[in-house]
């Protein structure tokens, strides 16, 4: 072609070009002109697949970058209370002190009922405006707490065990004598789940909406209460329990025995999916901490112990130490503190130092004390909701009347199909892992072993007969067992030394797998530290330390 | 030429040339059915756009091409082409080629040249060489081509069209069945007269080249014509059906073929060295042949216009020759009249050439279809390969037309041209004042910032200047003021004294009429501070006058004070009282303004410590400012001590102790007094007996440091305090921090190592203090050291515990209560059985071996009988989880169930996805959440934009391509 005739053409071709690249392109509200450091998969061959996984890569980044400018907005920080001076302790504090310390609305907080009609168990909603208390005789009880506006007052005029809320206030369930019932705000009985037999315990999982309920006679059982089915029971052959505790992250019920043990429960196993032996007598509270995404439990058996276990690995008993007072029940906050009532007070510990593994029993540093001066403490429950940030999306302590009902749909449309409880709940859409089954056993008469045709292998294995599986990222999982089977010479002679030394790797590992709350805490120091040698560096430069406001989100564009 | 590249090129080249040939084919389609004279033309001129195509960069002579190449022109060489191209191995010799050659492709030389690529030129030769033999006979052709040569420079060029001469025939004639001219050519290929098979642009031509390097030089002369040609060569396209035409004509000429091929050879082989012109005349004039005349056959000496070969084309495609014509610039009424007479003699012509098999010639169209099909799919490249990496596509993709005309108000202004006259004016305006254009403006703004900033930046360095001319003479600047200081305050004081010694005679009443006198004299002369009109002045005033106006103000209070001291009447000043009535200050006034300079001296140079740059900043520069500078210093605070000294002289200096000063340091050394002191410490006593000490005098009038009469001293005179405190061996001292140098005493090193430590020490406290409060984390503890630290902690709580539960003895009763729970748990073996449990789960899950062998069958039974291995078909293996490769291995508290959960399974990806190479990515393409509970309202959004939009309603038109 001629030189002019083809500029020609490449002008056409820039103007046909030209004219779709508005609207090939991002509206401009979505644009994120920041730089974000984000992998790039040159490795990768196939272009479709790189562009996919950086796109991938980048909008999480973007996300991530977005939720920590949003939550620069959250100006307000949840706190406790901190010693002055060395002399100083929390725990002397006394709950008049923090009313006449603590805000007006804070110390307004702080209310004390006097009720006949035995131990009573208490439970809140949600969003931690309503509260339901049952005494063992059949004193049954739903109020606004903050403003003492009574829903229902019930006499059952029989022994009741438990009481719990179900998806919001206008429903309730209680565990009586014989079966749970169900009554609804103003305590009008809507349902008798005679399912469930000598009840003993209860809790209702809100994203599944089921009500688990844990008897005399040892089952375990399920009801949908959107459909109202008796979803499944399983019988833990464990006998009566009289510890209950759902782990609000991944909906697992937790069961507390006679014999010690704790048992973690899923709708699909009919055995317990992890059985662990917690305490030489029976279990009398369990809890699970709801801030560190179920991964810290608590419990609490008559042989007068308290125990907090790290429930991702079950290495044993992170802290433990014997409570005064026999039988203690224990509640952590949905900030991560964690409330024993033993004896004759209330004892109250705070992160980290209650998951910091310890040897031997001592108590943890206490936080705050409250003694009361009746026995037993049978009921200890923290009230959602009381720091400033709360998430109204999820749970609003101001909700309406219309927003309570359109939270109601929300959540049906939202609820979650009660399979896919698991101990994992990030399992699903996840790959299946490779499979534990083996069918080598010792008396093996040394057959070849059997090999799977390339067309049956699953893909991944046969990408790495192609040589096409992309090998650089690979999961340390993965790589741990071939790590298992070096012998000690070879591990000698595969030693890294230097940077990438093997036992930096280890940490590395270990870093990245297991994230102890020492670690936390030694980064977050670590972190301040620069910080401050940075502001340093910065005053001496003369510049003026500047904290960050919220409208600072605005000047970076 | 155009055979050569073509072969040899690219395929894509020929497929070019294909496509363009097919689509002058189609567009000629009803011309080609019924094929005339006229026709040929026409289609060769296809072809040679073809060829033209097939060559890209060198579009070549294009009618000249035609004249001359009479039977042999492109045409047919594109044709042989093809022909090759589908019989590959037609003549069966196709790489045998000898490299020699006969003369005939001596005569062709021109041939070679034009690729310039001797490789490729090289192997087609080869190759066509072979094709070329059985052709020899019908060379008639090639008369022409040295006919031309001596036609003169003008038909320079035209001498390289005839390259093409042998070879173009070849299939065409094999096509016809003329192949039987080969032996001939044999025998003239054994001929001594060779040429190397394709030297190319040979740099070195032999003799033999002789013609061959002439249409080399004649190329390059004519390269500037060639190369305004290329729109020529679009009009002259020439088709195979043309040219298999024109060559059934040609060969209806008989006669012509060995006659040229005879004389051709002459001139080659006399192969002398004459000049090539001559030879070239005579080749002329052997050739002269007299043929038909017309664009095909030039008649001898007669020249040829391009006019003439143009002149058939008029009439079958008037169109087409009106385009060639204008780009040649040839007189078309010229052409015409020709054209007509001429093309007579063309249609006497011959018949047309047998088209090619309908399945090449199908194939060559398919060929041509895809290139023209490809070539308009290309041009959407671009817009399809942004559509298909877009992340978003909003349809429709182009914005409706109506919005597509819409310009932006940056293209306007581009476009835009003044019209009217004011616009004209408006903009002739803005020019000059350079501000037609936004980088204009810029500029402007630019330099006129800048103008408006110059000022500052002379003041500014103007400032610099100042700084460094102060910076290197201060210490000299400051030790010359310090002398006159000293100087004048020396010589006033003299003077008082000695006035007062001379007025001292007089008795006390005098002396009271006398104050008095000088009392009312002091009032007059002050002014009235009320006075508001004053004020207000003081305030308007300029600057300088301000300055004026202070010092006013000094003067006035120095006055008021003098005033009230003399109403008054003190008696320690009493004496200096009389001192006034020469209306000289008193010399403690003078002392004072002394120190007062002194002072402010030596706070100038204190705060102007600034961080300098260049040489200044310098290391051994800074020193030596420094040690000027407290030269400077130490000249002072000699003075000062010396003013000071006079007064506590007595006090001060211990009898029988010399005090010197050498060089900053004081040294105080057991000697004898020179001079006798006075009984009385009387401050008068003293300024007596204080004159105006000379620098060598040995002993100075210098108050001792760490004496303890200092204090008292500095008591006396409260403000000298403060350069009391800093006399003395003094190290000059910046703003900050204390320079510890070797002048400084031990004492003063050690307060400040003291001091240091001190620092050091709160600064480990206050980090101490930082680290308890945040995190009580120590690395290299291990777990059992924390009972310690931790026991002091708990102990207290446990205090506290028992503090409230005073009176019940809870402690002793809890330690009860433990026992009695160890008690009535212990036999309750819930370790064991807990044991047995996990045992049991472990031996279930485990892989296992079952034995299905029938009992009974395959055995013998017996007493004697001996138990039998099962036979391994019988034995089962049931796969399980091992127990070393369970998740509670080596946890005795705990059984973690191994088994699948089936119900929950169904929500998990069994393999890994298609895109995906590995695990690890296609986690991390599941681990982002994109609800909204997770994410920012806009991220959000991003994460589920759709890939697609588009709007209700609105139709979606195709993309249009925009020209």
């Amino acid at each position: 072609m001629d030189a002019p005739q083809q500029k020609k053409r490449k002008t056409s071709h820039n103007l046909t070009a030209e004219s779709v690249v508005q609207r090939s392109s991002l509206p401009r509200s979505l644009r994120f002109d920041k730089d974000l450091n984000v992998p790039a998969y040159n490795h990768i061959p196939n272009k479709k697949l790189r562009a996919q996984l950086s796109r991938n890569a980048t909008q999480s980044a973007r996300a991530k970058a977005l939720l920590d400018d949003a939550e620069m907005l959250l100006t307000e920080e949840p706190g406790l209370m901190q010693p002055e001076n060395d002399l100083e302790r929390t725990w002397r504090v006394d709950q008049t002190d923090i009313e006449h310390g603590a805000g007006q609305d804070a110390g307004r907080g702080r209310r004390e009922w006097k009720l006949d009609g035995g131990p009573y168990r208490s439970r809140y909603t949600r969003n931690g405006r309503h509260l339901a208390i049952v005494g063992s005789m059949g004193h049954v009880a739903t109020f606004d707490w903050k403003t003492g506006t009574l829903h229902s007052e019930l006499q059952l005029q029989e022994t009741c065990r438990d009481i719990t809320f179900l998806h919001d206030h206008s429903h309730f369930a209680v565990a009586q004598k014989k079966y749970v019932f169900i009554y609804d705000r103003d305590g009008v009985e809507l349902h008798c789940l005679k399912a469930h037999v000598e009840p003993t315990r209860m809790e209702f999982l809100p994203y599944h909406w089921l009500l688990a309920t844990i008897g005399n006679a040892g089952y375990l059982k399920y009801q949908d209460t959107s459909t109202g089915q008796l979803l499944t029971e399983h019988r833990t052959k464990l006998g009566a329990s009289s510890a209950m505790a759902q782990n609000l992250h991944n909906a697992v019920i937790n069961l507390g025995h006679q014999n010690g043990c704790v048992t973690l429960w899923t709708p699909n196993l009919p055995h317990p999916a992890v059985q662990l032996l917690a305490h030489l007598g029976p279990v009398t509270s369990i809890s699970v901490d709801p801030s560190t995404g179920g991964r810290y439990m608590a419990t609490a058996g008559r042989d007068s112990t308290v125990k907090v276990w790290d429930c991702r690995n079950w290495k044993g008993a992170i802290r433990e130490w014997s409570a005064r007072g026999g039988a203690a029940e224990v509640e952590w906050s949905a900030r991560g503190a964690l409330a024993v009532a033993s004896g004759g007070s209330v004892n109250v510990y705070t992160s980290p130092t209650i998951q910091q593994p310890i040897h031997g029993s001592t108590q943890p540093p206490l936080y705050l004390t409250h003694p009361i001066p009746h026995r037993p403490l049978v009921s200890v429950r923290f009230a959602p909701f009381e720091d400033p940030n709360f998430d109204s999306s999820e749970a609003d302590p101001f909700e309406n009347r219309k927003a309570r009902r359109e939270k109601e749909v929300k959540a049906l449309l939202d609820k979650i199909q009660p399979d896919m409880i698991t101990i994992d709940p990030d399992f699903v859409g996840s790959l299946v892992e490779p499979s534990k089954l083996s069918i080598t056993t010792t008396s093996s008469d040394g057959k070849a072993a059997e090999t799977i045709p390339f067309a049956r292998l699953p893909r991944l294995e046969r990408l790495r007969a192609q040589g096409k599986a992309d090998e650089m990222e690979v999961d340390t999982d993965d790589a741990a067992p071939d790590a298992q089977k070096l012998t000690k010479e070879e591990k000698e002679r595969k030693k890294m030394r230097g940077k990438g030394k093997s036992s930096k790797r280890h940490l590395r590992k270990q870093l990245k797998k297991v994230i102890e709350p020492t670690s936390i805490a030694i980064r977050a120091k670590v972190e301040k530290q620069r910080e401050e040698r940075k502001a340093r560096e910065k005053e001496a430069a003369g510049e003026k330390p500047k904290k960050r406001s919220a409208l600072d989100r605005f000047a970076s564009g | 030429m155009a055979r050569s590249t073509s072969s040899k090129k690219a395929p894509q080249a020929r497929a070019k040339a294909n496509a363009a040939g097919y689509l002058k084919r189609h567009s000629s389609k009803p011309k080609t059915v019924t094929p005339t004279i006229d026709d040929v033309y026409e289609l060769v001129e296809n072809d040679a756009g073809r060829r033209r195509k097939g060559k890209g960069k060198k579009p070549r002579r294009e009618t000249v091409e035609l004249e001359y190449d009479y039977g042999e022109d492109g045409a047919r060489d594109d044709l042989e082409e093809d022909s090759d191209r589908e019989q590959p191995r037609l003549f069966g010799e196709g790489d045998e080629i000898a490299s020699e050659d006969d003369e005939e492709i001596d005569s062709d030389g021109a041939f070679e040249d034009i690729d310039g690529d001797a490789d490729g030129f090289a192997g087609v030769f080869s190759r066509k060489q072979t094709s070329a033999r059985p052709k020899r006979a019908v060379r008639f052709a090639d008369v022409d081509l040295n006919e031309d040569e001596d036609s003169g420079e003008a038909q320079a060029e035209e001498d390289e069209e005839d390259l093409n001469s042998d070879i173009y025939i070849d299939i065409l004639d094999v096509l016809d069945g003329k192949g039987e001219v080969y032996h001939e050519d044999e025998d003239s290929d054994t001929e001594p007269v060779k040429k190397p098979p394709i030297p190319l642009r040979d740099p070195v031509p032999t003799p033999h080249d002789d013609e061959e390097m002439e249409s080399a030089d004649e190329e390059s002369e004519s390269a500037d014509e060639d190369e305004e040609m290329p729109d020529q060569d679009d009009e002259i396209d020439t088709s195979p059906e043309a040219l298999t035409a024109l060559h059934a004509f040609i060969n209806g000429l008989p006669a012509d073929a060995p006659s040229s091929s005879a004389k051709r050879k002459a001139p080659d082989a006399s192969g002398d060295d004459a000049p090539r012109k001559k030879r070239a005349l005579s080749a002329l004039k052997e050739r002269t042949q007299v043929g038909a005349e017309g664009e095909f056959q030039v008649g001898a000496g007669q020249k040829l216009a391009l006019a003439d070969l143009l002149a058939p084309l008029s009439s079958a495609e008037p169109d087409a020759l009106r385009s060639v014509e204008q780009s040649l610039g040839v007189d078309t009424a010229m052409v015409r009249p020709k054209t007509t007479g001429k093309k007579v003699k063309a249609v006497s012509g011959g018949a047309l050439a047998v088209p090619l098999p309908l399945r090449a010639q199908d194939r060559v169209d398919r060929e041509a279809a895809y290139e023209a099909t490809k070539e308009e799919v290309r041009k959407w490249d671009d817009t399809m390969k942004r559509i298909r990496e877009a992340e978003h596509l909003s349809f429709p993709l182009q914005a409706p037309k109506d919005q597509m005309g819409r310009v932006s108000n940056a293209q306007l202004t581009a476009k835009f041209k003044p019209t009217t006259e004011l616009e004209s004016a408006v903009s002739r305006l803005l020019t000059t004042a350079n501000l037609a254009q936004d980088t204009d403006i810029q500029r402007t703004e630019n330099t006129l910032m800048a103008a408006k900033l110059s000022p500052e930046e002379v003041a500014r360095r103007r400032n610099e200047l100042r700084q460094m001319r102060e910076l290197a003479f201060r210490g000299e600047i400051k030790a010359r003021r310090v002398a006159k200081i000293k100087s004048k305050t020396y010589r006033k004081i003299a003077r008082g004294k000695k006035e007062r010694r001379e007025t001292d005679d007089g008795d006390d009443e005098e002396g009271a009429t006398q104050r008095e006198v000088n009392r009312a004299r002091e009032r007059a002369g002050m002014r009235i501070k009320r006075n508001a009109k004053w004020n207000r002045s003081r305030v308007e005033g300029e600057e300088d006058e301000e300055i004026g106006t202070r010092e006013e103000i000094e003067n006035e209070l120095e006055r008021k004070e003098r005033l009230t001291r003399l109403i008054r009447g003190d008696k320690d000043d009493g004496s200096s009282d009389e001192d006034e009535s020469g209306g000289e200050e008193d010399e403690e006034a003078i002392k004072r303004s002394a120190f007062d300079e002194l002072k402010a001296l030596k706070g100038d140079g204190e705060t102007t410590q600034v961080k300098q740059k260049g040489v200044f900043g310098m290391k051994f520069m800074q020193d030596a400012l420094k040690r000027r500078d407290t030269e400077a210093n130490e000249v002072v605070d000699d003075f000062i001590k010396e003013m000071a000294g006079e007064a506590e002289e007595d006090d001060g200096v211990v009898p029988g102790v010399i005090t010197q000063r050498t060089g900053g340091r004081v040294s105080h050394r057991p000697g004898e007094e020179t001079e006798s002191k006075k009984p009385n410490p009387t401050p008068t006593a003293d300024r007596e007996h204080s004159p105006p000490p000379p620098p060598a005098e040995s002993k100075r009038p210098s108050r001792p440091l760490l004496s303890s009469s200092s204090a008292p001293a500095a008591e006396q005179n409260p403000w000298l305090v403060p350069t009391s405190s800093s006399s003395g061996p003094k190290a000059p001292r910046t703003k900050n921090d204390v320079i510890v140098s070797k002048d400084s005493k031990s004492m003063d090193k050690a307060r400040h190592k003291l001091a240091k430590n001190e620092k050091k020490l709160d600064v480990v406290a206050s980090a101490r203090a930082q680290d308890d409060e945040i995190v009580e984390i120590q690395m290299g503890k291990t777990l059992g050291d924390e009972d310690d630290d931790a026991d002091s902690e708990v102990d207290a709580q446990e205090q506290a515990l028992k503090t409230q539960a005073k009176g019940k003895k809870a402690d002793v009763k809890a330690f009860e209560q433990r026992d009695l729970v160890a008690l009535a748990f212990a036999g309750d073996n819930v370790v064991r059985d807990f044991e047995q449990t996990k045992q049991r789960e472990i031996a279930s899950d485990a892989p296992r071996e079952v034995d299905t062998s029938l009992a009974g069958w395959g055995s013998w039974g017996g007493p004697s009988t001996t138990k039998r291995k099962p036979k391994p078909q019988f034995i089962k293996k049931i796969p399980g989880v091992a127990p070393a490769d369970r998740a509670d291995h080596n946890k005795a508290h705990i059984i973690i169930s191994e088994k699948r959960d089936k119900k929950a399974a169904k929500y998990q990806v069994k393999d890994l996805p298609y895109p995906y190479t590995s695990r690890a990515q296609y986690e991390r393409s599941m681990e982002t959440p994109i609800g909204t509970e997770w994410n920012t309202r806009v991220a959000f959004q991003r994460g589920t934009l759709p890939k697609v939009i588009k709007k209700m309603g609105v139709v979606i038109e195709p993309l249009e391509k925009l020209a």
